[in-house]
Protein backbone atom coordinates (compact mmCIF):
# COMPACT_ATOMS: atom_id res chain seq x y z
CA UNK A 1 0.00 0.00 0.00
CA UNK A 2 2.85 2.36 0.91
CA UNK A 3 4.64 1.75 -2.37
CA UNK A 4 1.35 2.30 -4.17
CA UNK A 5 1.04 5.69 -2.46
CA UNK A 6 4.61 6.56 -3.41
CA UNK A 7 3.98 5.58 -6.98
CA UNK A 8 0.83 7.66 -7.02
CA UNK A 9 2.73 10.61 -5.54
CA UNK A 10 5.47 10.31 -8.12
CA UNK A 11 2.86 10.08 -10.85
CA UNK A 12 1.16 13.20 -9.50
CA UNK A 13 4.44 15.16 -9.48
CA UNK A 14 5.15 13.99 -13.01
CA UNK A 15 1.65 14.98 -14.14
CA UNK A 16 2.03 18.44 -12.60
CA UNK A 17 5.42 18.90 -14.26
CA UNK A 18 3.99 17.72 -17.56
CA UNK A 19 1.12 20.15 -17.25
CA UNK A 20 3.57 23.03 -16.90
CA UNK A 21 5.10 22.15 -20.28
CA UNK A 22 4.02 24.32 -23.16
CA UNK A 23 4.75 23.15 -26.69
CA UNK A 24 3.87 26.63 -27.95
CA UNK A 25 6.54 28.29 -25.80
CA UNK A 26 10.14 27.99 -26.94
CA UNK A 27 12.38 28.46 -23.94
CA UNK A 28 15.67 28.88 -25.76
CA UNK A 29 14.11 30.95 -28.53
CA UNK A 30 12.69 33.26 -25.84
CA UNK A 31 16.10 33.44 -24.18
CA UNK A 32 17.56 34.54 -27.50
CA UNK A 33 15.01 37.37 -27.73
CA UNK A 34 15.88 38.87 -24.38
CA UNK A 35 17.14 42.42 -24.30
CA UNK A 36 19.26 43.63 -21.44
CA UNK A 37 17.42 46.34 -19.54
CA UNK A 38 19.63 49.34 -18.98
CA UNK A 39 18.06 52.27 -17.20
CA UNK A 40 18.83 54.94 -14.68
CA UNK A 41 20.40 53.54 -11.53
CA UNK A 42 18.05 55.59 -9.36
CA UNK A 43 15.06 53.70 -10.85
CA UNK A 44 16.66 50.27 -10.38
CA UNK A 45 14.67 48.12 -7.93
CA UNK A 46 12.63 51.16 -6.92
CA UNK A 47 8.95 51.96 -6.70
CA UNK A 48 7.82 54.83 -8.91
CA UNK A 49 4.49 56.05 -7.60
CA UNK A 50 3.46 58.36 -10.43
CA UNK A 51 4.57 60.03 -13.65
CA UNK A 52 3.06 63.18 -15.16
CA UNK A 53 3.73 65.45 -18.12
CA UNK A 54 3.83 69.24 -17.81
CA UNK A 55 4.95 71.83 -20.36
CA UNK A 56 7.30 69.60 -22.32
CA UNK A 57 8.80 67.79 -19.35
CA UNK A 58 8.15 64.47 -17.63
CA UNK A 59 8.17 64.23 -13.84
CA UNK A 60 8.40 60.94 -11.97
CA UNK A 61 8.32 60.34 -8.22
CA UNK A 62 9.71 57.73 -5.93
CA UNK A 63 10.24 59.34 -2.56
CA UNK A 64 12.40 61.67 -4.65
CA UNK A 65 11.37 63.79 -7.62
CA UNK A 66 12.99 63.23 -11.02
CA UNK A 67 12.47 64.98 -14.34
CA UNK A 68 13.52 64.86 -17.95
CA UNK A 69 12.65 66.79 -21.11
CA UNK A 70 10.06 65.07 -23.30
CA UNK A 71 12.45 65.03 -26.26
CA UNK A 72 13.36 61.42 -27.14
CA UNK A 73 16.66 60.27 -25.72
CA UNK A 74 16.72 62.85 -22.95
CA UNK A 75 18.11 61.81 -19.60
CA UNK A 76 16.45 61.83 -16.22
CA UNK A 77 17.88 63.88 -13.39
CA UNK A 78 17.04 64.39 -9.76
CA UNK A 79 15.21 67.61 -8.85
CA UNK A 80 15.61 69.49 -5.64
CA UNK A 81 12.29 70.79 -4.35
CA UNK A 82 12.34 74.50 -3.64
CA UNK A 83 16.07 74.31 -3.11
CA UNK A 84 15.97 71.34 -0.76
CA UNK A 85 17.23 67.84 -1.51
CA UNK A 86 15.85 66.44 1.74
CA UNK A 87 12.13 66.48 1.08
CA UNK A 88 10.29 63.16 0.99
CA UNK A 89 7.74 63.12 -1.82
CA UNK A 90 4.26 61.80 -0.94
CA UNK A 91 2.72 62.39 -4.33
CA UNK A 92 2.73 64.45 -7.52
CA UNK A 93 -0.06 65.82 -9.73
CA UNK A 94 -0.20 68.05 -12.77
CA UNK A 95 -2.47 70.68 -14.22
CA UNK A 96 -2.02 72.03 -17.74
CA UNK A 97 0.73 74.40 -16.63
CA UNK A 98 1.95 73.42 -13.17
CA UNK A 99 3.43 70.52 -11.31
CA UNK A 100 2.21 70.02 -7.73
CA UNK A 101 4.24 68.05 -5.21
CA UNK A 102 3.09 66.94 -1.77
CA UNK A 103 6.04 66.42 0.58
CA UNK A 104 6.87 66.02 4.22
CA UNK A 105 7.73 69.71 4.13
CA UNK A 106 4.39 70.84 2.70
CA UNK A 107 2.92 71.28 -0.76
CA UNK A 108 4.83 72.97 -3.59
CA UNK A 109 3.99 74.01 -7.13
CA UNK A 110 6.45 74.29 -10.01
CA UNK A 111 6.12 76.10 -13.33
CA UNK A 112 9.81 76.66 -13.83
CA UNK A 113 9.95 78.31 -10.43
CA UNK A 114 9.12 76.67 -7.13
CA UNK A 115 6.32 78.13 -5.02
CA UNK A 116 5.63 76.98 -1.50
CA UNK A 117 1.94 76.50 -0.78
CA UNK A 118 0.69 76.65 2.74
CA UNK A 119 -0.41 73.25 3.91
CA UNK A 120 -4.11 72.87 4.61
CA UNK A 121 -4.99 74.76 7.74
CA UNK A 122 -6.50 72.53 10.31
CA UNK A 123 -6.42 72.77 14.07
CA UNK A 124 -6.14 69.22 15.20
CA UNK A 125 -8.09 68.23 18.27
CA UNK A 126 -6.10 67.55 21.40
CA UNK A 127 -4.16 64.33 21.17
CA UNK A 128 -4.39 64.19 17.41
CA UNK A 129 -1.87 65.18 14.77
CA UNK A 130 -2.56 66.44 11.28
CA UNK A 131 -0.67 65.27 8.19
CA UNK A 132 -0.97 65.81 4.46
CA UNK A 133 -0.75 62.78 2.17
CA UNK A 134 -1.43 62.25 -1.50
CA UNK A 135 -2.27 64.85 -4.10
CA UNK A 136 -4.63 64.62 -7.08
CA UNK A 137 -5.50 66.79 -10.07
CA UNK A 138 -8.82 66.72 -11.93
CA UNK A 139 -9.76 69.15 -14.68
CA UNK A 140 -6.95 71.48 -13.54
CA UNK A 141 -8.29 71.48 -9.98
CA UNK A 142 -5.83 70.29 -7.33
CA UNK A 143 -6.83 68.31 -4.27
CA UNK A 144 -4.70 67.17 -1.38
CA UNK A 145 -5.56 64.51 1.15
CA UNK A 146 -5.06 65.27 4.83
CA UNK A 147 -5.57 62.99 7.75
CA UNK A 148 -5.88 63.21 11.51
CA UNK A 149 -4.02 60.60 13.45
CA UNK A 150 -4.87 59.82 17.05
CA UNK A 151 -1.43 59.41 18.60
CA UNK A 152 -2.82 58.26 21.95
CA UNK A 153 -5.16 55.67 20.58
CA UNK A 154 -3.71 52.20 20.52
CA UNK A 155 -5.96 51.35 17.62
CA UNK A 156 -4.29 54.13 15.63
CA UNK A 157 -7.34 55.29 13.73
CA UNK A 158 -6.84 57.70 10.84
CA UNK A 159 -9.48 60.25 9.86
CA UNK A 160 -9.02 61.31 6.26
CA UNK A 161 -10.28 64.48 4.64
CA UNK A 162 -10.00 66.22 1.30
CA UNK A 163 -8.79 69.75 0.57
CA UNK A 164 -9.16 71.81 -2.61
CA UNK A 165 -6.57 74.32 -3.82
CA UNK A 166 -8.35 77.60 -4.52
CA UNK A 167 -5.35 79.34 -6.02
CA UNK A 168 -4.32 80.89 -2.73
CA UNK A 169 -4.75 78.22 -0.10
CA UNK A 170 -6.09 74.74 0.47
CA UNK A 171 -9.69 74.79 1.61
CA UNK A 172 -11.45 71.85 3.07
CA UNK A 173 -13.96 70.33 0.69
CA UNK A 174 -17.07 71.07 2.74
CA UNK A 175 -19.23 68.24 1.46
CA UNK A 176 -16.52 65.69 2.12
CA UNK A 177 -15.80 67.15 5.50
CA UNK A 178 -19.46 66.95 6.48
CA UNK A 179 -19.64 63.39 5.29
CA UNK A 180 -16.61 62.42 7.27
CA UNK A 181 -16.95 64.40 10.46
CA UNK A 182 -20.41 65.92 10.42
CA UNK A 183 -23.52 64.58 12.03
CA UNK A 184 -24.68 61.60 10.07
CA UNK A 185 -21.40 61.44 8.20
CA UNK A 186 -21.17 58.27 6.16
CA UNK A 187 -17.44 57.80 5.75
CA UNK A 188 -15.89 55.65 8.41
CA UNK A 189 -12.70 56.31 10.28
CA UNK A 190 -9.69 54.67 8.66
CA UNK A 191 -11.42 54.74 5.28
CA UNK A 192 -8.76 55.76 2.80
CA UNK A 193 -9.51 58.40 0.19
CA UNK A 194 -8.70 56.87 -3.19
CA UNK A 195 -8.77 59.96 -5.38
CA UNK A 196 -10.61 62.48 -7.49
CA UNK A 197 -11.24 62.33 -11.23
CA UNK A 198 -13.05 64.48 -13.78
CA UNK A 199 -15.24 63.20 -16.60
CA UNK A 200 -18.14 60.88 -17.05
CA UNK A 201 -20.55 63.67 -17.95
CA UNK A 202 -18.53 66.74 -16.91
CA UNK A 203 -18.52 65.74 -13.24
CA UNK A 204 -15.97 65.62 -10.46
CA UNK A 205 -15.84 62.14 -8.98
CA UNK A 206 -14.65 61.45 -5.47
CA UNK A 207 -13.81 57.94 -4.29
CA UNK A 208 -13.03 56.55 -0.85
CA UNK A 209 -12.76 52.85 -0.03
CA UNK A 210 -16.48 52.27 0.26
CA UNK A 211 -17.97 55.49 -1.06
CA UNK A 212 -18.30 57.08 -4.46
CA UNK A 213 -19.77 60.53 -5.18
CA UNK A 214 -20.01 62.81 -8.18
CA UNK A 215 -20.84 66.46 -8.53
CA UNK A 216 -20.72 69.10 -11.25
CA UNK A 217 -18.92 71.37 -8.79
CA UNK A 218 -15.28 71.00 -7.81
CA UNK A 219 -16.24 71.60 -4.18
CA UNK A 220 -18.43 68.51 -4.44
CA UNK A 221 -21.46 70.50 -3.37
CA UNK A 222 -24.68 68.62 -3.94
CA UNK A 223 -22.71 65.43 -4.47
CA UNK A 224 -24.69 62.41 -5.61
CA UNK A 225 -23.77 59.11 -3.94
CA UNK A 226 -23.19 55.97 -5.97
CA UNK A 227 -23.44 52.63 -4.21
CA UNK A 228 -20.12 50.90 -4.64
CA UNK A 229 -17.69 49.43 -2.15
CA UNK A 230 -14.23 47.89 -2.12
CA UNK A 231 -12.87 50.73 -4.27
CA UNK A 232 -9.13 50.71 -4.94
CA UNK A 233 -8.59 53.44 -7.53
CA UNK A 234 -10.25 56.10 -9.67
CA UNK A 235 -8.99 57.85 -12.78
CA UNK A 236 -10.03 59.42 -16.03
CA UNK A 237 -8.82 58.95 -19.58
CA UNK A 238 -8.20 61.11 -22.64
CA UNK A 239 -11.72 60.56 -23.95
CA UNK A 240 -13.30 61.83 -20.73
CA UNK A 241 -14.46 58.58 -19.16
CA UNK A 242 -14.02 57.92 -15.46
CA UNK A 243 -12.90 54.44 -14.42
CA UNK A 244 -13.23 53.02 -10.95
CA UNK A 245 -11.19 49.91 -10.06
CA UNK A 246 -12.04 47.66 -7.15
CA UNK A 247 -9.81 45.72 -4.81
CA UNK A 248 -11.15 42.48 -6.26
CA UNK A 249 -10.33 43.29 -9.88
CA UNK A 250 -13.55 44.68 -11.35
CA UNK A 251 -13.52 47.84 -13.46
CA UNK A 252 -16.46 50.26 -13.61
CA UNK A 253 -16.96 53.07 -16.12
CA UNK A 254 -18.79 56.33 -15.37
CA UNK A 255 -20.65 54.85 -12.43
CA UNK A 256 -21.76 51.29 -11.94
CA UNK A 257 -23.92 50.60 -15.00
CA UNK A 258 -21.04 49.31 -17.10
CA UNK A 259 -18.48 46.98 -15.56
CA UNK A 260 -16.06 44.20 -16.34
CA UNK A 261 -14.19 41.71 -14.15
CA UNK A 262 -10.72 42.40 -15.55
CA UNK A 263 -8.35 40.65 -13.17
CA UNK A 264 -8.82 36.90 -13.40
CA UNK A 265 -6.86 36.47 -10.18
CA UNK A 266 -8.84 39.07 -8.26
CA UNK A 267 -6.02 41.58 -7.96
CA UNK A 268 -6.76 45.24 -7.18
CA UNK A 269 -6.98 47.53 -10.20
CA UNK A 270 -4.73 50.55 -9.80
CA UNK A 271 -4.82 52.75 -12.89
CA UNK A 272 -6.14 53.14 -16.43
CA UNK A 273 -4.80 54.84 -19.55
CA UNK A 274 -5.81 55.17 -23.18
CA UNK A 275 -3.17 54.35 -25.79
CA UNK A 276 -3.26 53.79 -29.55
CA UNK A 277 -4.64 50.47 -30.75
CA UNK A 278 -3.89 51.28 -34.39
CA UNK A 279 -3.73 54.34 -36.64
CA UNK A 280 -7.38 55.19 -36.01
CA UNK A 281 -8.51 53.71 -32.68
CA UNK A 282 -7.66 53.84 -29.01
CA UNK A 283 -7.67 51.08 -26.44
CA UNK A 284 -7.27 51.07 -22.68
CA UNK A 285 -4.66 49.54 -20.44
CA UNK A 286 -5.54 48.60 -16.88
CA UNK A 287 -2.85 48.25 -14.22
CA UNK A 288 -3.11 45.75 -11.37
CA UNK A 289 -1.67 46.10 -7.92
CA UNK A 290 -0.57 42.49 -7.72
CA UNK A 291 0.20 41.27 -4.25
CA UNK A 292 2.33 38.20 -4.88
CA UNK A 293 5.30 39.71 -6.70
CA UNK A 294 7.25 37.26 -8.91
CA UNK A 295 4.61 34.56 -8.49
CA UNK A 296 1.60 36.19 -10.07
CA UNK A 297 0.83 36.12 -13.76
CA UNK A 298 -0.66 39.59 -14.11
CA UNK A 299 0.76 43.08 -14.26
CA UNK A 300 -1.50 44.99 -16.57
CA UNK A 301 -4.25 44.23 -19.08
CA UNK A 302 -4.90 45.57 -22.56
CA UNK A 303 -8.18 45.72 -24.43
CA UNK A 304 -7.44 44.36 -27.88
CA UNK A 305 -10.29 46.15 -29.61
CA UNK A 306 -11.41 49.75 -29.73
CA UNK A 307 -13.31 50.30 -26.52
CA UNK A 308 -17.07 50.52 -26.90
CA UNK A 309 -18.50 49.31 -23.63
CA UNK A 310 -16.68 47.56 -20.85
CA UNK A 311 -18.94 44.58 -20.44
CA UNK A 312 -18.27 43.31 -23.97
CA UNK A 313 -14.56 44.08 -24.03
CA UNK A 314 -11.96 41.36 -23.77
CA UNK A 315 -8.80 42.15 -21.85
CA UNK A 316 -5.54 40.26 -22.28
CA UNK A 317 -2.73 40.18 -19.77
CA UNK A 318 0.30 42.25 -20.78
CA UNK A 319 2.28 39.27 -22.01
CA UNK A 320 -0.26 38.78 -24.78
CA UNK A 321 -0.74 42.46 -25.50
CA UNK A 322 0.32 44.67 -28.36
CA UNK A 323 2.29 47.08 -26.19
CA UNK A 324 4.45 44.29 -24.81
CA UNK A 325 5.41 43.51 -28.43
CA UNK A 326 7.32 40.43 -27.40
CA UNK A 327 6.46 38.17 -24.52
CA UNK A 328 10.10 37.83 -23.56
CA UNK A 329 10.78 41.54 -23.52
CA UNK A 330 7.67 41.84 -21.37
CA UNK A 331 8.83 39.03 -19.13
CA UNK A 332 12.19 40.62 -18.58
CA UNK A 333 10.79 44.06 -17.87
CA UNK A 334 7.42 44.86 -16.32
CA UNK A 335 5.97 41.41 -15.68
CA UNK A 336 4.79 40.35 -12.22
CA UNK A 337 5.09 43.69 -10.49
CA UNK A 338 2.53 46.10 -9.05
CA UNK A 339 1.58 48.89 -11.47
CA UNK A 340 1.05 52.32 -9.92
CA UNK A 341 0.51 54.64 -12.86
CA UNK A 342 0.43 55.02 -16.63
CA UNK A 343 1.09 58.05 -18.78
CA UNK A 344 0.60 58.28 -22.53
CA UNK A 345 2.09 61.41 -24.04
CA UNK A 346 1.28 61.67 -27.73
CA UNK A 347 -1.45 60.99 -30.27
CA UNK A 348 -2.37 58.26 -32.74
CA UNK A 349 0.60 59.01 -34.97
CA UNK A 350 3.36 58.89 -32.33
CA UNK A 351 3.88 58.98 -28.62
CA UNK A 352 5.40 57.43 -25.54
CA UNK A 353 3.63 55.22 -23.04
CA UNK A 354 5.12 55.11 -19.55
CA UNK A 355 4.42 52.57 -16.84
CA UNK A 356 5.37 53.23 -13.21
CA UNK A 357 5.80 50.06 -11.17
CA UNK A 358 7.15 48.69 -7.90
CA UNK A 359 10.22 46.69 -8.70
CA UNK A 360 11.83 46.65 -5.28
CA UNK A 361 9.97 43.53 -4.13
CA UNK A 362 11.08 41.49 -7.12
CA UNK A 363 13.99 39.11 -6.91
CA UNK A 364 14.91 40.26 -10.40
CA UNK A 365 16.84 43.39 -11.22
CA UNK A 366 14.06 45.43 -12.74
CA UNK A 367 13.43 49.15 -12.83
CA UNK A 368 10.59 51.28 -11.50
CA UNK A 369 9.87 53.04 -14.77
CA UNK A 370 9.59 51.72 -18.33
CA UNK A 371 8.40 53.19 -21.61
CA UNK A 372 7.26 51.91 -24.96
CA UNK A 373 7.20 54.08 -28.08
CA UNK A 374 4.33 54.19 -30.60
CA UNK A 375 5.34 55.10 -34.17
CA UNK A 376 1.84 55.11 -35.66
CA UNK A 377 1.88 51.41 -36.50
CA UNK A 378 3.61 49.42 -33.77
CA UNK A 379 5.11 49.56 -30.30
CA UNK A 380 8.82 49.39 -29.58
CA UNK A 381 8.43 47.11 -26.53
CA UNK A 382 9.12 48.01 -22.92
CA UNK A 383 12.48 49.57 -22.23
CA UNK A 384 13.80 50.74 -18.88
CA UNK A 385 13.94 54.48 -18.35
CA UNK B 1 21.14 24.36 -39.83
CA UNK B 2 18.96 21.40 -38.87
CA UNK B 3 21.49 18.98 -40.39
CA UNK B 4 24.33 20.38 -38.33
CA UNK B 5 22.16 20.15 -35.25
CA UNK B 6 21.36 16.53 -35.97
CA UNK B 7 25.04 15.85 -36.48
CA UNK B 8 25.77 17.34 -33.09
CA UNK B 9 23.17 15.04 -31.54
CA UNK B 10 24.73 11.98 -33.18
CA UNK B 11 28.22 13.02 -32.13
CA UNK B 12 27.15 13.46 -28.53
CA UNK B 13 25.38 10.11 -28.53
CA UNK B 14 28.42 8.34 -30.01
CA UNK B 15 30.72 9.98 -27.51
CA UNK B 16 28.52 8.94 -24.64
CA UNK B 17 28.48 5.35 -25.87
CA UNK B 18 32.22 5.15 -26.40
CA UNK B 19 32.82 3.40 -23.09
CA UNK B 20 30.52 0.59 -24.24
CA UNK B 21 33.01 -0.28 -26.93
CA UNK B 22 35.73 -0.51 -24.33
CA UNK B 23 33.44 -2.69 -22.26
CA UNK B 24 32.73 -5.05 -25.13
CA UNK B 25 36.45 -5.58 -25.68
CA UNK B 26 36.94 -6.07 -21.99
CA UNK B 27 34.04 -8.49 -21.77
CA UNK B 28 35.58 -10.76 -24.39
CA UNK B 29 38.72 -11.20 -22.31
CA UNK B 30 38.77 -14.38 -20.20
CA UNK B 31 37.77 -13.66 -16.64
CA UNK B 32 40.50 -13.96 -14.11
CA UNK B 33 41.21 -12.95 -10.55
CA UNK B 34 43.35 -9.82 -10.65
CA UNK B 35 46.68 -9.82 -8.92
CA UNK B 36 47.58 -7.16 -6.39
CA UNK B 37 49.98 -5.66 -8.88
CA UNK B 38 47.24 -5.45 -11.49
CA UNK B 39 44.84 -3.87 -9.03
CA UNK B 40 47.25 -1.13 -8.07
CA UNK B 41 49.07 -0.53 -11.29
CA UNK B 42 46.63 -1.30 -14.05
CA UNK B 43 42.99 -1.10 -13.09
CA UNK B 44 41.82 -1.40 -9.50
CA UNK B 45 38.12 -1.06 -10.40
CA UNK B 46 36.70 -4.55 -10.28
CA UNK B 47 33.35 -6.14 -10.94
CA UNK B 48 31.01 -5.44 -8.04
CA UNK B 49 32.69 -2.22 -6.93
CA UNK B 50 30.39 0.72 -6.36
CA UNK B 51 30.88 4.48 -6.12
CA UNK B 52 28.88 7.47 -5.01
CA UNK B 53 29.86 10.78 -6.52
CA UNK B 54 29.09 14.41 -5.76
CA UNK B 55 29.95 17.17 -8.23
CA UNK B 56 29.69 20.94 -8.10
CA UNK B 57 31.03 23.44 -10.57
CA UNK B 58 30.48 25.86 -13.40
CA UNK B 59 28.10 25.63 -16.32
CA UNK B 60 29.43 27.43 -19.39
CA UNK B 61 26.95 28.11 -22.22
CA UNK B 62 28.46 26.90 -25.50
CA UNK B 63 25.84 27.28 -28.23
CA UNK B 64 22.16 27.90 -28.96
CA UNK B 65 21.18 26.75 -32.44
CA UNK B 66 19.65 27.84 -34.70
CA UNK B 67 20.51 31.43 -33.86
CA UNK B 68 17.14 33.19 -33.97
CA UNK B 69 18.03 36.18 -31.81
CA UNK B 70 21.00 37.27 -29.79
CA UNK B 71 22.23 33.70 -29.47
CA UNK B 72 24.13 32.09 -26.65
CA UNK B 73 25.47 35.46 -25.51
CA UNK B 74 22.14 35.93 -23.72
CA UNK B 75 23.06 33.11 -21.32
CA UNK B 76 25.50 33.87 -18.53
CA UNK B 77 27.99 31.62 -16.78
CA UNK B 78 26.06 29.39 -14.39
CA UNK B 79 26.45 26.57 -11.94
CA UNK B 80 25.90 22.82 -11.91
CA UNK B 81 25.71 20.13 -9.29
CA UNK B 82 25.03 16.41 -9.43
CA UNK B 83 24.74 13.22 -7.50
CA UNK B 84 25.50 9.89 -9.11
CA UNK B 85 25.90 6.20 -8.41
CA UNK B 86 27.94 3.70 -10.38
CA UNK B 87 28.25 -0.09 -10.30
CA UNK B 88 31.15 -1.84 -11.98
CA UNK B 89 29.99 -4.61 -14.29
CA UNK B 90 33.51 -5.61 -15.16
CA UNK B 91 37.01 -4.36 -14.61
CA UNK B 92 36.97 -0.61 -15.25
CA UNK B 93 33.50 -0.48 -16.73
CA UNK B 94 30.65 0.88 -14.68
CA UNK B 95 27.04 1.78 -15.25
CA UNK B 96 24.82 3.86 -13.04
CA UNK B 97 22.53 6.81 -12.76
CA UNK B 98 22.88 10.53 -12.17
CA UNK B 99 20.62 13.31 -11.02
CA UNK B 100 21.92 16.71 -12.04
CA UNK B 101 20.84 20.33 -11.73
CA UNK B 102 22.17 23.38 -13.49
CA UNK B 103 21.21 27.01 -13.72
CA UNK B 104 22.22 29.88 -15.95
CA UNK B 105 20.99 33.42 -15.55
CA UNK B 106 20.04 35.31 -18.67
CA UNK B 107 20.79 38.81 -19.83
CA UNK B 108 17.23 39.77 -18.90
CA UNK B 109 17.71 38.52 -15.33
CA UNK B 110 15.72 35.35 -15.79
CA UNK B 111 17.05 31.91 -14.91
CA UNK B 112 17.19 28.77 -17.03
CA UNK B 113 17.15 25.74 -14.76
CA UNK B 114 17.83 22.29 -16.21
CA UNK B 115 17.47 19.08 -14.21
CA UNK B 116 18.63 16.01 -16.16
CA UNK B 117 18.11 12.46 -14.97
CA UNK B 118 20.07 9.85 -16.84
CA UNK B 119 21.83 6.51 -17.00
CA UNK B 120 25.60 6.58 -17.19
CA UNK B 121 28.27 4.38 -18.66
CA UNK B 122 31.87 4.98 -17.67
CA UNK B 123 35.29 3.49 -18.06
CA UNK B 124 37.76 3.99 -15.21
CA UNK B 125 41.45 3.27 -15.03
CA UNK B 126 44.23 4.14 -12.69
CA UNK B 127 47.81 5.22 -12.54
CA UNK B 128 48.14 5.42 -8.81
CA UNK B 129 47.56 7.71 -7.12
CA UNK B 130 45.69 9.17 -10.10
CA UNK B 131 42.42 7.77 -11.42
CA UNK B 132 40.77 8.65 -14.69
CA UNK B 133 37.40 8.11 -16.26
CA UNK B 134 35.57 8.78 -19.47
CA UNK B 135 31.86 8.84 -19.14
CA UNK B 136 28.70 9.23 -21.13
CA UNK B 137 25.14 9.83 -20.00
CA UNK B 138 21.79 9.55 -21.73
CA UNK B 139 18.47 10.50 -20.28
CA UNK B 140 15.89 13.19 -20.09
CA UNK B 141 15.70 16.62 -18.59
CA UNK B 142 13.12 18.91 -17.09
CA UNK B 143 13.79 22.59 -17.79
CA UNK B 144 12.24 25.72 -16.20
CA UNK B 145 12.31 29.29 -17.41
CA UNK B 146 9.91 32.15 -16.77
CA UNK B 147 7.37 29.85 -15.09
CA UNK B 148 7.30 27.63 -18.15
CA UNK B 149 8.55 24.06 -18.27
CA UNK B 150 9.81 21.62 -20.86
CA UNK B 151 10.82 17.97 -21.01
CA UNK B 152 13.34 16.65 -23.49
CA UNK B 153 16.13 14.20 -24.21
CA UNK B 154 19.56 14.79 -22.80
CA UNK B 155 23.10 13.60 -23.42
CA UNK B 156 26.44 14.44 -21.99
CA UNK B 157 29.95 13.12 -22.44
CA UNK B 158 33.30 13.83 -20.93
CA UNK B 159 35.68 12.66 -18.29
CA UNK B 160 37.76 13.47 -15.28
CA UNK B 161 40.95 12.98 -13.36
CA UNK B 162 41.01 12.16 -9.64
CA UNK B 163 43.50 11.93 -6.83
CA UNK B 164 42.99 8.93 -4.57
CA UNK B 165 43.34 10.54 -1.17
CA UNK B 166 42.34 7.48 0.89
CA UNK B 167 40.93 3.99 0.52
CA UNK B 168 37.45 5.43 0.35
CA UNK B 169 37.78 8.86 -1.22
CA UNK B 170 38.99 10.41 -4.43
CA UNK B 171 38.90 14.07 -5.34
CA UNK B 172 39.21 15.45 -8.83
CA UNK B 173 38.14 17.62 -11.70
CA UNK B 174 35.66 16.74 -14.40
CA UNK B 175 34.52 18.29 -17.62
CA UNK B 176 31.48 17.35 -19.67
CA UNK B 177 29.83 18.49 -22.84
CA UNK B 178 26.07 18.75 -22.40
CA UNK B 179 23.73 18.44 -25.32
CA UNK B 180 20.23 19.71 -24.52
CA UNK B 181 17.83 19.68 -27.45
CA UNK B 182 14.52 21.46 -26.92
CA UNK B 183 12.12 19.63 -29.18
CA UNK B 184 8.82 21.14 -30.30
CA UNK B 185 6.42 19.34 -32.57
CA UNK B 186 3.62 20.12 -35.00
CA UNK B 187 2.95 23.75 -35.82
CA UNK B 188 5.51 24.85 -33.23
CA UNK B 189 8.36 22.78 -34.67
CA UNK B 190 10.16 25.97 -35.63
CA UNK B 191 10.70 26.64 -31.92
CA UNK B 192 13.02 23.61 -31.73
CA UNK B 193 16.47 24.60 -30.51
CA UNK B 194 19.67 22.76 -29.70
CA UNK B 195 21.86 23.91 -26.87
CA UNK B 196 25.26 22.95 -25.61
CA UNK B 197 27.00 23.59 -22.33
CA UNK B 198 30.38 22.78 -20.85
CA UNK B 199 30.21 21.59 -17.25
CA UNK B 200 33.46 21.95 -15.34
CA UNK B 201 33.24 20.69 -11.81
CA UNK B 202 35.01 19.51 -8.73
CA UNK B 203 34.10 15.93 -7.89
CA UNK B 204 34.27 13.84 -4.77
CA UNK B 205 34.06 10.06 -5.25
CA UNK B 206 33.26 7.70 -2.39
CA UNK B 207 34.23 4.09 -3.02
CA UNK B 208 31.70 1.85 -1.29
Amino acid sequence: MRSLKRAFGALLVFALALQSCDNAYGIFSEVQKEIEQVGQDFFKKKSVSNIVSVSGNYYAATTILYSRPAAPGSSWSRMDIAGSSDRCVYGIAATATDLYVSTDGGVFSYDGTWTSIAAPAYTAPAGMSFYTDGIFAANNEVYVVGHLYDESDDTSINYYCLYLWNGASFDIVPTMHALIFGAGGVLEADETIRGVAYGGGANYWFAAEDHLYYSANETMSGATPVTLSDIWSIGSTRSGDVYIGTASGTLYMNGTADSKAVSTEGNPLSCVVEAPLNATDWKILVGTEILDVDNDTEGYFESQVALDDLADTTFDAGEDGLVAYSSSIYSTSVNDMPVHAFLYAGDLTEGSLFIAISSYASTKTHYGLYSSTWDGASWSGWQAE
Amino acid sequence: MKLSSAALLCAAALFSLAPLAVFSQDAEAPSEIPTVAEETNSNPFLRGDQTLQLNAGFQIPLFLLPETGYGVDNLKLGGAFSFSYQYFLSRGFAVGGALTGSFNNTIGDQTVFIAPLGVTAAYWWSSMPLEFCVQGELGGYYMRYNKKGMFGPFAKAGGGAFWRISNSWSLGLQSFLWFVPEIHVGEYADLTQYSGFIETSIAAVYHL
